[in-house]
């Protein structure tokens, strides 16, 4: 962003936090919620086609702005604002965001995170700016004092003897030549980091006596420690000398720190060799690079010395310098170690194959200081995705794209900024807190790049109302074409496929499945339906309702039990979440399960999906991209003896429990895919993508 | 438990029970058998002890008469030409007095053999998982914890266990594997395709070994064995020799009741099918060897090996 944008947000960050939410709209009586409903409604009711899909989109948007009725009520009463509105244009409306926040905040108490709403609700910005600055100095005056303190402690401890215990061996020696206070500094430095070193090998070794079995090692580890302890008696010797050669010591301890960097450069292959953890091959690369910068500054320090021969009064200047890097480098150090204990402690296991998903969270994640740039729809749809309230890739699509909407809406751009920038980098926080909540889907991803490419196209000398209408039609024209149009083309397209007295298999609960089989029954074609499903979670059973409630003949089956009834199936038929370039679907957990079957069988395995959920990854396997679901509600399983059993897995030794939400079927068990183009086959993917989201999805 | 309860009801029936020639005793034993498969169809081993037994007798009526029948082992030509489903016994109408003490203990033996059974299986472990490997397995088997908890104390490894619904005994196996000091990843049962491309072996336990090489275990045992086949990884069957039923059909299935299948909160209309199936079919392609007391066994080779344990005659009592 360019800096003048950010001069002109701080100083527009000591008005009141409203006023950057407040409604655009004239008419004060209305709440902000309901101008956004009453078009999207509008957009529908032109389309004059009642499909599922169109009515599960409309319940959505209800669930989204169920606060506004209720805020319609509060106006009435006089509302508690905590913030001291200054001049405003609309105060009614801006009374009404208050109400909308109440609401909000209500809910969010009850879901205890009341802390950081009720910070963030009384105090305005720019107060928390200002404490974010004091935060700062603060911090800089502890540094400045610490520095200060010790520089004090060593011009002391000149003046002492030397002492022949180990404990004193950093004092330094009784001469005060300038010179030599600098040498001794340095070599204080080296040895303090020195220690450090031999504590981290030490706690190296322990950890390699426990893990590997390999003696050698440990006789390796020993022989590095005691090299270790004969360069600090070397040091000690030197130092009892009463002789320090400036440029003889500083010799010696590039000597030992080049020492350091070999016993470094040895433990990683030691560790390749036991087959080290990744958390300790990390630790050895630290190592390394503190080893490096000791000898970068060690170098720094000779250097330093000379330059004291020709400038003795530079002295303190350079000790202030000397001893701020070596602060640093200790204080990251510890904040390193307390950051490996605290994982360690934490309990948070994973397997390492799969540590590169993120941790399922049961509680919505913690506010951030400028929680103030969430909107609230945005943020009760992260609770409710959170909840899985939401769910279902195509209803958090929508339901995401309607709380954006609302976002738009509330939107007012700050003077001189452009509306796009400005509008992308508000929207940015909002998307990474509903992926905090829950991870993106891949087609929440597309719709989200796809939302910022009409942002990005906006002209600067658009005016703001009618730029936020222009974003708010291609919202409802993207919704409206990709996916309810869509919906009822692929259905129109799968009724090539499907024949009568079809006997279908299908997987949970998918609306576009249901769809397709009402087409069928409505064209007169006599269709049974077998439900797999799977224990948690358990969306078959609803799926089992809507297709009895459609007067279709319905079974229901365990995933596990498929090989006994896929003699009796005709045509698998399953909606995806996503498809790859190279063809590969990803689909719910059990999905690719199903296509082993059906091709077992010999049984067409048809898969339904929009083109909006094209994207442009090729993934060969299930856990490149993927999402860790709750792994606790599979451990309360409905079973009578083994229920809870597992409880305390996170507590437990070597158990870990893991439960995925997606996995990727090959290409090549995939028959066909109905899209709303045509009936396709997966190599068709990557030219569809280029033909119609080149530039949203670009080349990545 | 099965196998040590059966072969003490027979020994009952050989030591008290009312008989003089060979022949009333193989009656007796048939009647065993016969009753035991219209109660319950599915539980094998009570009537693999039964035809185990009757081969004893068979045996020890031939030495007894002095006959010797090739060590046990039947030459390629009476193989051909005997028909397992007639069921005819071969006569034992001699009455030997020393028959009944030669069966006792030839029955005693056996039954030591089925006792060690498990710790022969176990040992073989070492052998079959190496280290840092990925093993899969699936449900609560005695037999696998035993050769898994053997095997960790000289290797380590890493297992994923599949929770193996609706039964989730997989909870439990994962409890007392990590409680062996195994490193343990308890997964759902639909989530066995995806992780299989990480495992290295897949070791699993059953209930029968059908008579081609197949096997007839839990429900899930399939789309395990499908997945392993796609991708190439082995899958070994921990099986003490008992379990090798002379069975070749598993058409017939067993269904149950589907009311644990269907999750507690759901209403669903009156009108849906809903039924659960107790086993699961393993085509012999798919299992790369089972792993019995003495040694491992391809699946082609066990006919051979069920000519060795029961007399080819008796498979259809």
């Amino acid at each position: 962003m360019a800096p003048p944008n950010r001069s002109r947000r701080k100083r527009h960050s000591k008005s009141p936090r409203h006023k950057r939410f407040g409604s655009g709209k004239s008419t004060p009586s209305s709440p902000a919620g309901t101008p956004v409903r009453r078009s999207h409604s509008h957009s529908i009711s032109e389309a004059g086609e009642g499909t599922s899909t169109e009515s599960h989109c409309d319940t959505v948007i209800q669930v989204l702005s169920e606060e506004s009725p209720s805020a319609a009520t509060l106006n009435q009463s006089s509302v508690v604002s905590t913030s001291q509105p200054e001049d405003c244009s609309s105060k009614a409306s801006n009374s009404n965001y208050e109400c909308v926040k109440l609401q909000q905040d209500r809910i969010n108490a009850e879901l205890d995170t009341s802390k950081e709403i009720k910070t963030s609700s009384t105090m305005s910005s720019g107060k928390l700016n200002k404490l974010d600055r004091l935060c700062g100095l603060l911090e800089n005056i502890v540094i400045e004092h610490n520095s200060s303190i010790s520089q004090s402690g060593k011009s002391s401890s000149e003046n002492t003897p030397i002492n022949k215990t180990p404990n004193n061996e950093e004092k330094a020696d009784t001469t005060l030549h300038p010179i030599k206070t600098d040498v001794s500094v340095s070599v204080k430095e080296k040895t303090r980091e020195e220690l450090e070193l031999e504590r981290k090998l030490r706690k190296e070794a322990k950890k390699a006596k426990k893990k590997g079995n390999n003696k050698e090692n440990e006789q390796q580890n020993s022989a590095n420690e005691s090299k270790q302890v004969d360069d600090n008696i070397v040091l000690k010797s030197t130092q009892k000398t009463e002789k320090p050669c400036s440029a003889n010591e500083t010799q010696k301890s590039q000597d030992d720190a080049q020492k350091i960097k070999q016993h470094s450069d040895q433990k990683p292959d030691e560790g390749e060799a036991t087959g080290k953890s990744k958390a300790d091959l990390k630790r050895e690369r630290r190592e390394k690079q503190e080893a490096q910068r000791k000898a970068k500054a060690e170098a720094k320090a000779q250097l330093q010395a000379e330059k004291q021969q020709n400038q003795p009064q530079a002295i303190d200047k350079d000790k202030s310098a000397q001893q701020q890097p070596r602060k640093k480098t200790d204080t990251d150090s510890k904040r390193v170690r307390e950051k490996r204990t605290a994982d360690k402690d934490r309990g948070d296991r994973r397997i390492p194959l799969l540590d590169h998903l993120m941790a399922h969270v049961s509680q919505v994640p913690s506010h951030p200081v400028n929680s103030d740039f969430i909107h609230p729809a945005v943020r009760t749809l992260g609770i409710k995705m959170k909840e899985r309230v939401i769910d279902g890739s195509t209803a958090r699509v929508i339901s995401m794209l309607a709380a954006f909407k609302r976002l738009i809406s509330d939107y007012q751009t700050p003077e001189s900024c452009d509306l796009s920038r400005d509008l992308a980098e508000k929207l940015v926080p909002n998307i990474s807190f509903l992926s905090a909540c829950r991870p993106q889907c891949i087609a929440m991803d597309n719709a989200v790049r796809f939302l910022k490419h009409e942002i990005n196209h906006i002209k600067p000398e658009e005016p703001e109302a009618q730029a936020k209408d222009h974003l708010q039609t291609s919202i409802d024209e993207y919704i409206h074409n990709n996916i309810i149009l869509a919906s009822s083309t692929i259905a129109s397209h799968s009724l090539q496929v499907i024949q009568n007295g079809d006997v279908i298999l299908t997987f949970g609960y998918s609306a576009l499945v249901s769809d397709v089989v009402e087409a069928a029954c409505n064209r007169g074609n006599r269709v049974s339906v077998v439900v797999a499903d799977t224990p948690h979670p358990a969306s078959g059973a609803a799926m089992v309702k809507r297709l009895a409630s459609l007067g279709v003949t319905t079974y229901y089956r365990f995933i596990t039990e498929v090989s006994h009834i896929m003699n009796k199936v005709t045509k698998v038929v399953v909606e995806a979440e996503a498809v790859m370039m190279n063809g590969a679907v990803q689909g719910l957990c059990g999905t690719a399960g199903l296509a082993l079957a059906a091709a077992n069988h010999d049984t067409p395995f048809i898969v339904l999906c929009h083109t909006y959920k094209f994207c442009n990854n090729d993934l060969t396997d299930s856990l490149v991209i993927n999402e860790l679901g709750d792994a606790d509600s599979m451990v309360s399983c409905p079973s009578n003896d083994f229920c809870n059993l597992l409880t305390s897995w996170r507590e437990t030794p070597n158990l870990n429990v893991v439960s995925l939400v997606y996995d990727v079927t090959p290409a090549s068990l995939v028959t066909a895919l109905i899209t709303e183009q045509n009936v396709l086959p997966t190599s068709a993917v990557p030219v569809i993508i280029r033909r119609n989201y080149a530039d949203i999805l670009g080349q990545d | 438990m099965k196998a040590e309860e059966s072969l003490s009801l027979l020994e009952h029936i050989v030591a008290d029970g009312q008989w003089e020639t060979g022949s009333e005793l193989l009656n007796l034993l048939r009647n065993v058998a016969t009753a035991v498969q219209a109660k319950m169809p599915w539980e094998t081993t009570p009537c693999n002890m039964v035809h185990r037994v009757i081969k004893i007798i068979i045996d020890e009526y031939n030495a007894c008469r002095g006959v010797t029948d090739g060590g046990g082992i039947q030459g390629v030509s009476q193989m051909m030409f005997a028909d397992p489903t007639s069921g005819d016994l071969p006569e034992c109408s001699g009455i030997f007095s020393e028959l009944k003490n030669r069966v006792l203990e030839a029955i005693a033996e056996h039954r030591a053999e089925t006792e060690q059974s498990q710790e022969l299986i176990a040992s073989q472990g070492v052998s079959k998982i190496h280290s840092d490997e990925v093993i899969m397995t699936c449900g609560m088997w005695d037999v696998v914890l035993a050769f898994l908890t053997k095997a960790a104390k000289m290797r380590k490894f890493h297992v994923i266990v599949a929770e193996c619904a609706p039964k989730y005994d997989g909870h439990k196996m994962a409890k007392l594997l990590c409680s062996a000091g195994i490193q343990t990843t308890l997964i759902q049962d639909c989530a066995v395709f995806p992780m299989m491309s990480r495992v290295n072996k897949v070791i699993i336990g059953t209930r029968t070994v059908l008579s081609n090489g197949g096997i007839k275990t839990f429900v899930g045992a399939s789309p395990l064995a499908s997945a392993a086949k796609f991708y190439s990884v082995p899958l070994y069957v921990c099986t003490p020799t008992y379990q090798f039923s002379p069975i070749a059909c598993e058409e017939a299935n067993h269904y149950g009741s589907g009311t644990h299948v269907i999750p507690c909160n759901s209403d669903l209309p009156a009108s849906v099918n809903a039924v659960a199936a107790q086993f699961d079919y393993v085509p012999p392609e798919n299992v790369t060897s089972f792993i019995t007391n003495n040694r491992g066994i391809a699946p082609s080779y066990v006919c051979r090996q069920l000519s060795e344990l029961y007399q080819p005659t008796s498979y259809d009592l």
